[in-house]
């Protein structure tokens, strides 16, 4: 993370919390797309996604006296991001007695997904649609780090923070996703052909 | 056995390319977050990667399918959403009347304690001037009886703590 984005942070955080209701905005503006569409990707509902970005907001606020200044904002905030996710998604899976390391290792693709529609494919026609495509099918984690890595361009180690992983399994699991989304396009554009 | 050798080492040399493809393109990765990176040299597989991707089709197809996949990630949509901003803002409006009120309040508190920590001593020091440019005015005043008065000032001074104390023992004693 650049040094002069670490410092606005926390110029921003200090006049936050002397009351200043002007910079906590500036830091919802900037980090509110990122902190919906980690969670969007985790939840894969417009509402739920809307719902969990306002409440990383205010427990972000609620917390602010207890953020360690030196570390990066952004990182701590997509650590809430994250936590507020996974707290919506193992309590909408407790009434179907499913677990949450079950719900992070899931393979959605091995749920019958049938041919795409002629609707559909016109809808993923660009690469970028396909790619959104791909990525609802591969497993929770691979997905969120994906997304972390290659669309925020977070670095491993703020990835691992961000996930409670370690740097090798983020490595591991970007290697996985990668694999994953290539075989699903690539498989997607040779069943199209034929 | 030799083409079976042959695979073998091909399958490696595969793996071990692949494997500086993978570098390479997290390298712009890390390259791309960067905002001084302008300056720096532009990063290139080496020339033996970049000969093997000529001859190999599948390792050629592993790198265009990974780039496309990072470039187009970068590309993927994530709209500022000025209503959730709005929103987000209004729910912590609680929020900051609470802080706002706290920090007042701890504004209010912290000038009463300094005004309670300086205005002794500055009363003090505001007594003793005047006392002593109302001795100078008075031509007859000498030397000793200005003396004598700081020595009554000082007595003062000296009983002034067990006064205090005094008066926190029984602070209703006068009422």
């Amino acid at each position: 993370m650049p040094e002069s984005e670490l410092a606005r942070d926390q110029e921003l955080v200090v006049q936050s919390l002397k009351g200043d209701r002007k910079a906590f905005e500036t830091l919802v503006r900037l980090y509110q797309p990122l902190v919906s569409t980690v969670i969007y990707r985790a939840v894969e509902d417009q509402e739920a996604s809307r719902d969990l970005t306002q409440d990383t907001f205010v427990k972000a606020f609620r917390a602010l006296a207890s953020y360690d200044g030196k570390r990066s904002f952004k990182t701590w905030l997509l650590t809430i991001a994250n936590n507020c996710a996974l707290d919506h998604l193992r309590s909408a899976n407790v009434a179907r007695n499913r677990s949450l390391d079950a719900i992070l290792e899931e393979e959605p693709h091995l749920e019958p997904v049938g041919p795409l529609s002629t609707e559909k494919e016109a809808e993923l026609s660009l690469f970028l649609g396909k790619l959104s495509w791909a990525l609802s099918l591969i497993p929770l984690r691979y997905r969120q780090a994906f997304i972390l890595r290659y669309q925020f361009d977070l670095s491993y180690e703020d990835i691992a923070t961000v996930m409670k992983e370690s740097d090798n399994n983020v490595r591991t699991l970007l290697f996985r996703a990668k694999e994953r989304l290539r075989k699903l396009i690539s498989g997607d554009r040779e069943s199209s052909k034929q | 056995m030799n083409l079976e050798s042959n695979q073998e080492n091909s399958a490696s040399k595969c793996d071990e390319i692949r494997l500086e493809l993978d570098e390479y393109m997290e390298a712009l990765v890390d390259r791309r977050r960067q905002s001084d990176a302008k300056g720096k040299p532009s990063l290139a597989i080496s020339g033996r990667a970049q000969e093997h991707i000529n001859d190999c089709d599948e390792c050629l197809n592993y790198k265009l399918e990974n780039s496309a996949l990072i470039e187009a990630a970068a590309e993927l949509p994530a709209p500022q959403d000025e209503q959730l901003t709005l929103s987000i803002m209004q729910s912590l409006e609680a929020d900051f009347a609470a802080l706002g009120a706290s920090a007042k309040g701890q504004i209010e508190s912290t000038a009463k304690e300094t005004a309670a920590r300086l205005s002794p001593p500055l009363a003090m020091a505001l007594s003793f001037i005047g006392l002593t440019a109302l001795l100078c005015l008075d031509d007859g005043m000498v030397d000793w009886s200005i003396v004598s008065w700081c020595i009554a000032l000082l007595v003062v001074l000296s009983f002034k703590p067990l006064l205090e104390k005094q008066q926190n023992r029984y602070p209703y004693a006068g009422a």
